[in-house]
């Protein structure tokens, strides 16, 4: 009995201990964030004062000039929105159709197109800097939401062809083909009977999309000069060579995380939902 | 209504010939079975029909229209599938309301539709609810409904009772007969059960490996198989079949490969010894104390209405089926006359009938 207990409380402490390692960054990140500007932390230390003054000052500009960032976040959120909203719904529009056609086709050259896809995926994309940053300026694109979007959209359309062929292969043909015969074209078939039964699973992709786009860093700092800059560039520009703003920075990114909770919290329960009906039909 | 007439059609998958030249000639109105056993191109015939599969050779026309090239939506066809297809998202009454959406109907017409094909179903207090919330059956019967909402040409349907079980089959074969004798649209019908063929259609084409075999009423292909092949599949329990030689003489007789004798009332002509095959279905087989054939029981299986019992003669295994309740058990030997009104001779070769 006793021994029981030992071990519990073992597994316990194990368990306690790899959350602490695993958070403890977040919950010292956390403290700094409600540290007043200017206060640099040296070491993780429990600070006299708890202010929001950092969240204001990222959101607002409203810091005290020389010890403070005096730009707002602002901007750039909403600039991640529009990037990450044009993500997704090129993604979810070109990535269904693609799916579709993947999933129906019967063709060996389908086939090979698919796994190429996939192959391509795989490859850094470090490799291809160079190239889009070249294409996106010769088309007059760079800094531009558009330019940014298309370069996720190149990025993650695999992916969301991918799960959404999953998903289109768990519908029966058949349902398309009543549909044909009740007199549907196959663009209504797409609208009517494809559409809302992998519904799930364009839910699934875009939260995935969405995701990928919020967060990517390398091409958005290529691509941007300022007025396009997404969130993850303006966090990092907290960091300049003369000072860096960490109250304003911990502020940044945890009101960054935000959207992306609410996001998951109302999603969740339905990603689930959707992620196992496209293993399991 | 229309007929639908089918030409010559032929269907290669690459190399491989499923369909291989079928001529059928579908009356208006008439609800004609195709049959067969898996694989013979019967469901392949009827997507074609359908217009959900290409046609590689040949002509299909419904009414007097050539439909080689029309898109499924133009053929004015409704088609009840295997699975039945029903819209997983959409009520019964969408399901059954969908392809008059999307002709355009108004949507009182199309409300008056649905409940009239809902009252002649018996689907009224199920039209709000889901195909998951449905049974079997009921899923079998919003099929239906939503080809009769359509008021189309022909009918199509695709085994739609193999899915079932046997009691609830039994039940929907009468509704299905029941609804096509109310409305006397053309029907075709594709089973690859023989019972649910014989007892459902004006006529039966019995196809076998892409070709027809034999197209014709339901007691005449039963009675009249125009070959071995048809005789050996239509028929529950199947017919005996007997490889053998006829011998002339006083009196003509045909000796089983296996040894047995079965004295005949009349003999194809020919040489002694010809070669040919005897059949003789369970049923005309009847018990005789003096009757030539004696078989020594194997098997019985008495199901109440009647009594299948499997033998062995010489070294010939023989199925009888008796309409009495008869007394015998494994190891006991009776003596059977075969009716010879109802023996059937066929080539050994070809498998015609003689």
């Amino acid at each position: 009995m006793n021994r029981s207990i030992a071990y519990r409380a073992s597994l316990l402490f194990l368990a306690a201990l790899t959350a602490l390692w695993t958070l403890f960054p977040f919950a010292w990140y956390f403290l700094v964030s409600l540290t007043t500007p200017g206060h640099i932390p040296r070491r993780f230390s429990f600070p006299d004062v708890l202010t929001l003054d950092s969240y204001a000052s990222a959101l607002f500009g409203s810091g005290a000039k020389g010890i403070s960032a005096n730009y707002s976040i602002l901007p750039n959120i909403i600039n991640s929105f529009v990037v990450a909203g044009l993500t997704v719904v090129g993604c979810t529009v070109l990535g269904f159709g693609a799916a579709y056609v993947f999933s129906r086709g019967r063709s060996t050259t389908l086939n090979v197109l698919f796994n190429a896809l996939l192959v391509i995926r795989m490859t850094p994309a470090v490799s291809l800097a160079v190239p889009i940053y070249l294409m996106i300026n010769a088309y007059g694109l760079s800094d531009t939401h558009l330019g940014l979007s298309l370069v996720h959209i190149m990025l993650s359309l695999p992916l969301a062809v991918w799960l959404l062929k999953g998903f289109i292969d768990g519908i029966p043909v058949e349902l398309e083909e009543a549909a044909l015969i009740d007199g549907a074209s196959v663009l209504q078939v797409l609208r009517y009977i494809i559409l809302p039964l992998a519904a799930p699973g364009v839910a699934v992709a875009a939260c995935f999309v969405f995701l990928a786009s919020y967060v990517e860093f390398m091409f958005a700092s290529i691509l941007s000069r300022g007025s396009s800059d997404t969130l993850p560039i303006a966090i990092a520009g907290y960091n300049s060579d003369h000072q860096t703003f960490y109250n304003e920075m911990a502020a940044a990114s945890f009101m960054s995380m935000i959207p992306l909770f609410v996001f998951f919290y109302f999603a969740g329960r339905y990603m689930v939902r959707g992620l196992t009906m496209g293993a399991v039909k | 209504m229309a007929s639908v007439q089918i030409v010559d059609v032929r269907k290669d998958f690459g190399a491989v010939k499923v369909v291989k030249g079928i001529h059928i000639d579908i009356r208006d109105g008439e609800f004609v079975a195709l049959v067969g056993p898996s694989g013979c191109g019967k469901s392949t015939l009827l997507r074609m029909i359908a217009g959900l599969e290409q046609i590689s050779g040949g002509e299909i026309r419904v009414g007097a229209k050539v439909v080689n090239n029309v898109a499924p939506k133009d053929r004015d066809i409704a088609m009840v599938f295997q699975n039945y297809a029903l819209y997983p998202h959409m009520s019964v009454a969408e399901n059954m309301a969908f392809s008059l959406k999307l002709k355009g109907v108004q949507r009182p017409e199309i409300e008056a539709r649905v409940k009239k094909a809902a009252e002649i179903l018996s689907l009224t207090p199920l039209l709000g609810r889901y195909p998951r919330q449905l049974s079997g059956g009921q899923r079998q019967r919003v099929a239906m409904g939503r080809a009769i909402v359509r008021d189309p040409q022909v009918f199509l349907f695709d085994e739609p009772l193999s899915n079932l079980d046997a009691k609830l089959r039994v039940q929907m074969r009468a509704e299905i007969k029941e609804l096509y004798q109310r409305l006397k649209t053309t029907t075709i019908y594709v089973t690859h059960d023989q019972i649910e063929a014989m007892t459902m259609a004006d006529r039966i084409v019995v196809m076998h490996d892409g070709i027809v075999e034999q197209i014709g009423q339901p007691l005449e292909i039963y009675d009249q198989p125009d070959n071995m092949f048809v005789a050996g599949f239509i028929g529950s329990p199947a017919i005996n079949l007997f490889p053998g030689f006829f011998r002339t003489g006083d009196r003509a007789v045909f000796e089983t490969d296996g040894g047995m004798i079965i004295p005949l009332d009349r003999a194809p002509a020919g040489p002694d010894k010809r070669r040919g095959v005897l059949g003789i279905r369970p049923e005309h087989v009847t018990i005789d104390p003096e009757g030539p054939v004696e078989l020594a029981v194997t098997v019985t299986e008495p199901t109440g209405s009647e009594t299948f019992i499997l033998g062995r003669s010489e070294n010939e295994t023989m199925r009888c089926l008796f309409r009495d309740r008869v007394a015998l058990k494994p190891g006991d030997a009776v003596r059977l006359r075969l009716d010879p009104s109802r023996i059937l001779f066929f080539d050994e070769a070809s498998g015609r009938r003689m």
